[in-house]
């Protein structure tokens, strides 16, 4: 039954449904089906970030500002020189391509310097901030029994984490052989940190899990309910 | 030129940064880190466009030697086709200017975004959820209780994955995985994020004094 | 026969056949939601009317399956509030995925373009970006999703950077995403921020919860199907984690099945040396 949709809704749900299966055909063994589907795949997200990054990127934050520029319209006071200066960016990011000819490869570590530089910078700031300094600071501010919790939560909850944290520490703590006291609280932060990576596992269990469940929604709630009505979509 | 060059604009752009944490008054020095901030941003567009050329590059060279060249072929008609909707058409829902629509579409549907939910988000959505079947088998082969660390490992990845069935609340398995979340859990990882962080940081600092320079490539 | 040697495609297809019965039965369990996903949703409520949201999908098709219906969920609750909201994206693939969001659960609600929210759109950049809006929004994003120029966006009158933000909601499978916004954002400029993100990077981030860093932090399909219940919408979260708890409990039981073989195994090899 064809209903409501127009013609390339229903190629786009056939489209669709051909693919999810030519990739779960790889469950079988791997064959050209699944190939094909994985290269259309990779051809596809590569075009499509690049035109994206061409409309979001390029024109409204380099483009515009620059065509402004030298159509003479009108600029924000004190804001000529940086938008000549867009040309930097520009050339720095031009000069990625060099890497592309053999002779002025080289040039391209121009741009890669600003990136890495750019992002060292904030890592630096960033990290030191987030980790180093609130994360330690709630290690310690929790265990104030004053606090919402009580002394509940600070023998049940904050107490165990900061002992945890000083263990996970000491095993992380090479500088001293791990014997005797130092030996049993780095074996202490072994079990801390086996506990925190069986929790990613059985999370990461559940992601898996529901990337399949929502196939199944595709597959059943929008292709197969399209043509037979069975299997209804939640409103 | 090829060595200095570059650590100079890494010592640059890196102060830019750790002086627009510190300094954000108004004053010359906060609004040039500013800008370079607007600088980084336009690059990082231009390092999106070297990944797809990128794969352009891969994909040719191979298609040459001769490496499944018909997948080959296949990839690159599906990138320059999606590319060029995509510049021709626009990235949005509906095509801005309607003489581009030819009259095939509805409300001027646009024809990248037919391609984004039929074929580019069923491919990329199923070809994660293949993981599943993985770890089923990983579940059944590889999780060995041979240590008394493995078996904390178990131990917690089964009350975890209880705790997240709804039901579980009649068993107390919900709290029991609530408390493991919130105690070894947030200890562990507290414990290797600080460490990160300390690495990172101290990475950065090598990198921006120009001490470490092994991204800038081997040679010359 | 020997089950070591049990062709790996049985397992699959046992696993399969476990997630499709009760997916076609629509078996469902009743939710009751978490202290975390709560600690989000009454945050959002008790926000003033007025008070700038601002909501970060940093996600892509991989992800979908979990943060698709957060983000539905999310927008369902938002529209209902009279809340100025900014949508920004740094995965590129994310647009499309929030249009449709805004389309099902937030314009349907009477809400306007450019009067009660904007949707600023893709940047690359990650950190750059983000320590970028905590000095200026409108330099990081001069026009929207539309190419209007956000001087003429009315709901951005009197917002200029992260610091007029009121609420941060980031919606994050992986790189750039909450770890970038806490880093550069919410560590410098301590507004209230909170996370949905996907199963697999959740465990990572419960410390920041801890310290206050986070109101709070869905993971996963589970913490969709959370948030649905709270907004009273049943989705596609509260329908998965039907077939969602049969997968758990399968695995569950291959853990136990793969290990009793083990022990056996090693009695054995114990007793013939």
């Amino acid at each position: 039954m064809l209903l409501g949709l127009v013609w390339y809704q229903h190629l786009g749900l056939w489209v669709a449904a051909i693919l999810t299966l030519a990739i779960f055909s790889f469950l079988y063994k791997d064959n050209p089906v699944y190939k094909m589907a994985e290269h259309v795949f990779v051809g596809v997200a590569a075009g499509y970030t690049l035109a994206y990054a061409f409309w979001s990127t390029f024109i409204p934050n380099l483009y515009r500002p620059l065509a402004n520029l030298f159509s003479g319209g009108e600029i924000k006071q004190g804001e000529l020189l940086w938008t000549w200066m867009l040309l930097i960016p520009a050339l720095l990011g031009m000069l990625f391509f060099a890497r592309f000819h053999p002779r002025f490869g080289w040039l391209s570590r121009w741009s890669i310097a600003f990136m890495v530089g750019a992002f060292a910078g904030l890592s630096l700031t960033g990290k030191f901030q987030t980790d180093l300094i609130l994360q330690p600071a709630a290690t310690f501010v929790n265990l104030n029994p004053a606090n919402d919790g009580g002394w509940n939560s600070v023998l049940l909850i904050n107490l165990p984490i900061l002992l945890g944290v000083l263990a996970c520490l000491t095993y992380f703590f090479f500088s001293k052989p791990h014997t005797g006291f130092i030996g049993v609280t780095a074996r202490t932060g072994i079990f801390f940190l086996m506990a925190a990576f069986g929790a990613s596992f059985g999370y990461t269990v559940m992601a898996r899990i529901s990337l399949f469940i929502g196939r199944l929604q595709f597959l059943f709630w929008q292709v197969a309910n399209e043509y037979t009505h069975l299997f209804p979509p939640p409103t | 030129m090829r060595r200095t060059v570059p650590l100079v604009i890494t010592f640059i752009a890196g102060v830019a940064m750790i002086v627009s944490f510190f300094v954000n008054d108004g004053t010359v020095l906060s609004v040039a880190s500013s800008k370079v901030k607007e600088w980084g941003i336009i690059i990082a567009g231009f390092a999106v466009v070297l990944g797809t050329g990128n794969i352009v590059r891969v994909t040719l060279h191979k298609a040459k030697r001769g490496e499944d060249r018909p997948f080959k072929i296949v990839l690159l008609v599906c990138l320059f086709a999606t590319m060029f909707l995509g510049l021709f058409f626009g990235i949005d829902k509906e095509i801005r200017s309607t003489w581009m629509n030819f009259g095939m579409f509805e409300r001027e549907y646009n024809p990248f975004y037919w391609i984004y939910f039929n074929i580019q988000l069923p491919l990329g959505a199923t070809m994660f959820s293949l993981l599943v079947f993985y770890i089923t088998s990983a579940a059944y082969r590889a999780f060995r209780v041979r240590s008394i660390e493995a078996g904390i490992l178990l131990t917690t990845a089964v009350i975890v994955m209880l705790g997240q069935i709804p039901i579980s609340s009649a068993i107390g398995a919900d709290k029991v995985m609530a408390w493991i979340m919130v105690v070894p859990n947030v200890a562990a990882k507290r414990a290797i994020f600080m460490g990160a962080a300390m690495g990172i940081a101290s990475m950065s600092l090598k990198i921006i004094l120009g001490i470490e320079r092994s991204y800038l490539g081997g040679d010359s | 026969m020997n089950l070591a040697k049990l062709d790996r495609r049985w397992l699959y297809i046992l696993m399969a056949v476990v997630l499709i019965v009760p997916f076609l039965a629509r078996i469902k369990f009743p939710i009751v939601p978490s202290d975390s996903a709560r600690a989000i949703y009454d945050a959002i409520e008790a926000l003033p009317d007025g008070s700038v949201v601002l909501v970060s999908a940093d996600y892509d098709p991989g992800s979908e399956a979990e943060l698709y219906p957060m983000n539905l969920a999310l927008f369902h609750q938002l529209g209902k509030r009279n809340l100025k909201l900014i949508i920004t994206q740094l995965w590129p693939q994310a647009g499309p995925l929030v249009k449709d969001c805004l389309d099902k659960a937030y314009l349907p609600q009477g809400k306007v373009e450019g009067v009660d929210f904007v949707n600023l759109g893709y940047k690359p950049g990650g950190a750059v970006l983000i320590s970028k809006c905590n000095e200026s929004i409108l330099a990081a994003f001069p026009e929207d999703v539309n190419g209007t120029p956000v001087s003429e966006i009315p709901v951005l009158k009197g917002i200029q950077n992260s610091k007029d933000v009121d609420f941060f909601v980031i919606l994050s499978a992986g790189t750039p995403g909450i770890r970038e916004w806490l880093e550069q954002c919410q560590s410098r400029i301590g507004k209230p921020m909170a996370s949905g993100m996907t199963a697999v990077s959740a465990p990572d981030f419960f410390q920041y919860e801890s310290s206050g860093q986070l109101v709070g932090l869905l993971g996963g399909l589970r913490g969709a199907a959370d948030y649905e219940a709270l907004v009273g919408r049943e989705g596609r979260g509260i329908l998965g984690m039907g077939p969602q708890s049969f997968g758990h409990l399968l695995i569950i039981i291959f853990i136990v099945i793969g290990n009793i073989g083990y022990l056996i195994g090693r009695r054995r090899a114990r007793r013939a040396a």
